[in-house]
């Protein structure tokens, strides 16, 4: 059984971990083109390197970040969000559109 | 729109748990279902000032627990989430009170343990070893202490166990998931079943 170390919790068995997908910076969804946002939504590129990723500790409903090397799936580092993101990321609507108004 | 009091008629909850098919009957680890007893969680960064406000004592690491009033259970499940479960069910008014206190509070939300989860109390010598047979970490006392918590799997179902001490006896409580309890309580009471 693989062990990993939950920030909140200490180690845990691998079992108790959902992933929760690579960490990437949000393009502005508002001026973006749908490539760029493609890329962010769908697309993570597979080579050799340290990865950072999103893990969630399922028993506790706990979001945290792990830094994991892809060939040989080495945990390296695992840490709370609050040392990435400090603030709250606020999602502007998009201007309603000229034809939309007019229905 | 007006939301639901979830500590409104205790008296009208009901517990589907079949407690008949029980192996604990002889053991020496004794089981209780306190399920139906009111609890109630909060979570967000104004829940600490909150709680302290009302009088209420607080652990002040995530993952610790302490005993308020003999037998109110005050859980910190991480640094802005709490939980206040009531073992005897005699703190149902303070628990209504705080959650209507709650309400219209910034950065205070009110999580609904009190229907999501089950509610079950083990006592006795053998408990930790008990418990080692179905799951992972270490509960024993000299690495477990009283106050301690643990989030982690059950006999493979997801569960928040924490040891107290009440009236001169420890004993471990156990919150799981309200809809695996049926199958959790078997579990626990098959596996308490050879210590006699």
């Amino acid at each position: 059984m693989k062990i990993m170390n939950c920030p909140l919790n200490g180690p845990r068995n691998i079992s108790e971990f959902v992933y929760g997908g690579e960490v990437k910076a949000m393009p502005n969804a508002l001026t973006c083109s749908d490539k760029e946002w493609a890329e962010y939504v769908f697309y993570s590129e597979n080579t050799i390197r340290v990865v950072t990723e999103w893990w969630f500790h399922s028993p506790s409903g706990y979001w945290f970040i792990a830094e994991r090397h892809t060939a040989s799936d080495e945990i390296l580092k695992t840490y709370d969000p609050s040392e990435l993101f400090n603030k709250r990321v606020e999602f502007e609507s998009a201007p309603e559109s000229a034809e939309e108004k007019t229905v | 729109m007006e939301s639901f009091n979830l500590s409104s008629v205790p008296s009208l909850r009901k517990n589907m748990l079949d407690l008949t098919h029980s192996g604990l009957s002889n053991a020496s680890i004794k089981s209780q279902d306190c399920t139906v007893h009111s609890r109630v969680g909060f979570r967000g960064m104004g829940v600490e000032n909150f709680l302290t406000s009302q009088g209420l004592p607080i652990p002040s690491e995530p993952n610790q627990s302490l005993l308020f009033d003999e037998s109110l259970v005050v859980l910190r499940l991480s640094k802005s989430e709490f939980w206040l479960v009531d073992i005897e069910n005699t703190h149902h008014e303070l628990i209504e009170t705080l959650e209507l206190g709650a309400k219209g509070l910034d950065d205070v939300y009110r999580l609904f343990c009190q229907h999501s989860h089950a509610c079950f109390l083990f006592k006795g010598e053998q408990t930790a070893t008990m418990f080692s047979k179905v799951c992972g970490v270490d509960l024993r006392r000299s690495v477990f202490p009283i106050g301690s918590i643990a989030q982690t799997s059950v006999a493979r179902t997801n569960a928040i166990v924490t040891r107290q001490e009440g009236k001169g006896k420890e004993y471990f409580l156990l919150l799981s998931d309200l809809a695996s309890s049926q199958y959790l309580w078997e579990a626990l009471a098959d596996a308490a079943s050879e210590f006699v």
